[in-house]
């Protein structure tokens, strides 16, 4: 599994692209958090929860989606390029899988992190020389930073699931796109009960409006994950590889 | 020793059956073409016993064993399939993730890009390779892991003349080394001068399995050819003997269904001098197209 999680990690490093992905992302954590602390301490103040939210926001929805695209991408491309016959040449089938889980989850993780840490770099000085507060302890700022990163390192595990069950690089593409706007259309139907499909949770998770508590969340969002993973971990292991 | 084999292979795709009940058996050392026109099941049988595609009867072996319970299948067996790689990688690049895969030292990696003649584009993104390019850089993923068994799909296909001269020198390299190929085609004349033996199928079944001389030699497409000065008797010789000339130029015809000693031996009987005496088998590919032509009856 080593071998085959290095060799996941080598196929990330050996193309340029990827090197887009954080850039382009921490470049509008960078340029939204910029933007919003230039309004603290403007006549009419702000209140914890609105500080909060160009922090959170950015940081956690756009990881999130960012590690489940750019994993829609690449594990499409294997079908798309037909390289993923090479990859279960090397090793069977559920263990590729896992390797890609393990590999675009490890990635998320610290996307998350790295665009996290660049929010609160950019926020908590200019919050502090104001004499504000975001409203958390340290064991706060821990949660948060964790669920953030949870939330990204579940939405590449959906990315990765997404591409092995459609084998189609575009199909997987709009599923992590359409999921957004589907999850809007579908509250008009389910009322709450939308809140429960993955983006929904991931709000709860990171606790900026969603439904449940960020626990409940989080363990629903794992839940979500887990199932399309095993899944798309049946379908690999069955289907033919035409 | 049998180190590649199908027993009664059947698959079915939908109520499309592209292979059926195909079994043959392929011994060490042994250079094998696997020939059938294109969609009679070849790359459905390869990727079979590349264990990719589950069949719906019946199995395909290498060393006794499904691909899938091979330990170290890199080392064992390499293959070939599709001459595919993310384009904007570099050959290298490809190379090292396929190496990383099957914990290939990365030394090699210089060594099978040396082999195929791709070290100095070794850096290149792949798409900007010519299709002979990436065909040899497939044949250097096979070749990653230094396998005694390799299946290689179509390598020869797009390849220019130029490119089929390489490749037929690259396999005979290769089988020079004892390893066991089995390379398919649709044509014959790519794999003729490399092959011990050929596997026919056509329509998923199996026509043939035997060496590579044995097709030029059936009787059934046997011709002579001779030339004589007394052209008009021997005519009359071999109409009164049941012979049938097919062609006539000049001094020269071509007799069917006889063969060379047995037109020798009637001409030396009737005191007819001969000035040559040519026994012309079909061509290969003349064999190969009767073989895998529906409307022909097939010899097997």
């Amino acid at each position: 599994m080593i071998a085959l999680v290095r060799s996941e990690m080598l196929q990330l490093r050996t193309l340029r692209s990827t090197w887009l992905v954080p850039v382009v992302l921490l470049g509008l954590v960078g340029l939204i958090g910029g933007a919003s602390m230039a309004d603290v301490g403007k006549p009419g103040g702000m209140t914890p929860a609105e500080l909060r939210e160009p922090l959170v926001v950015p940081a956690g929805i756009m990881s999130a989606v960012a590690i489940a695209l750019f994993a829609a991408i690449r594990v499409g491309g294997e079908y798309r390029y037909d390289t993923i016959a090479q990859r279960f040449l090397a090793a069977p089938r559920g263990r590729v899988v896992v390797a890609k889980l393990l590999t675009y989850a490890t990635v998320g993780l610290f996307l998350a992190a790295a665009a996290i840490g660049l929010g609160l770099a950019i926020a908590a000085p200019g919050i502090s020389a104001e004499g504000l507060s975001l409203g958390y302890d340290t064991a706060g700022i821990a949660g948060l930073i964790g669920s953030i990163m949870l939330g990204a390192a579940l939405f590449g595990a959906l990315g990765v699931a997404f591409a092995f069950i459609s084998r189609s690089q575009t199909a997987a593409l709009l599923i992590v796109i359409g999921l957004f706007p589907a999850e809007k259309l579908a509250a008009l139907i389910l009322e709450e009960k939308a809140a429960y499909m993955p983006y929904g949770l991931l709000q709860s998770l990171i606790d900026q409006g969603g439904a449940v508590s960020p626990g409940v969340g989080g363990a629903l969002l794992s839940l979500t994950a887990a199932v399309a993973v095993l899944v798309a971990w049946r379908l690999a292991a069955r289907r033919d590889v035409t | 020793m049998t180190l590649i084999e199908t027993r009664h292979l059947t698959k079915d795709f939908g109520s499309v059956r592209a292979v059926d009940d195909l079994s043959f058996a392929i011994e060490e050392g042994k250079i094998v073409g696997f020939l059938g026109p294109n969609g009679s099941g070849k790359t459905t049988t390869l990727r079979s016993l590349l264990g990719l595609v589950t069949p719906t009867d019946g199995d395909a072996r290498i060393r006794g064993v499904a691909y899938s319970e091979i330990s170290d299948p890199h080392r064992e067996v390499g293959s070939m399939l599709e001459a595919s790689a993310h384009p904007a990688r570099s050959a290298s690049g490809h190379l090292r993730v396929l190496a990383a895969e099957s914990s290939v030292p990365k030394g090699r990696i210089e060594e099978v890009l040396d082999l195929v003649d791709l070290a100095g584009a070794a850096d290149r993104k792949v798409g900007g390779y010519s299709l002979g390019m990436r065909q040899r850089l497939g044949l250097a993923g096979a070749l990653l892991g230094d396998p005694a068994i390799l299946v290689l799909d179509e390598p020869a296909n797009g390849l220019d003349p130029e490119g089929i001269r390489w490749l037929r020198g690259f396999l005979r390299g290769l089988a020079s080394e004892g390893r066991t190929i089995l390379i398919s085609s649709h044509v014959l004349a790519e794999v003729a001068e490399t092959v011990d033996e050929v596997i026919v199928i056509n329509e998923g079944r199996l026509v043939t399995h035997a060496p590579l001389k044995d097709l030029t030699s059936r009787p059934a497409g046997g011709k002579v050819r001779l030339r004589t000065p007394d052209l008009v008797r021997f005519e009359i010789v071999a109409r009164d003997c049941g012979l049938e000339v097919t062609e006539r130029n000049g001094s020269s015809v071509t007799i069917s269904g006889s063969n060379q000693e047995a037109i020798g031996q009637l001409a030396h009987e009737h005191r007819i001098v001969l000035h040559e005496l040519v026994s012309e088998g079909p061509s290969l590919e003349e064999a190969f197209l009767a073989m895998t032509d529906p409307t022909q009856e097939v010899s097997r």
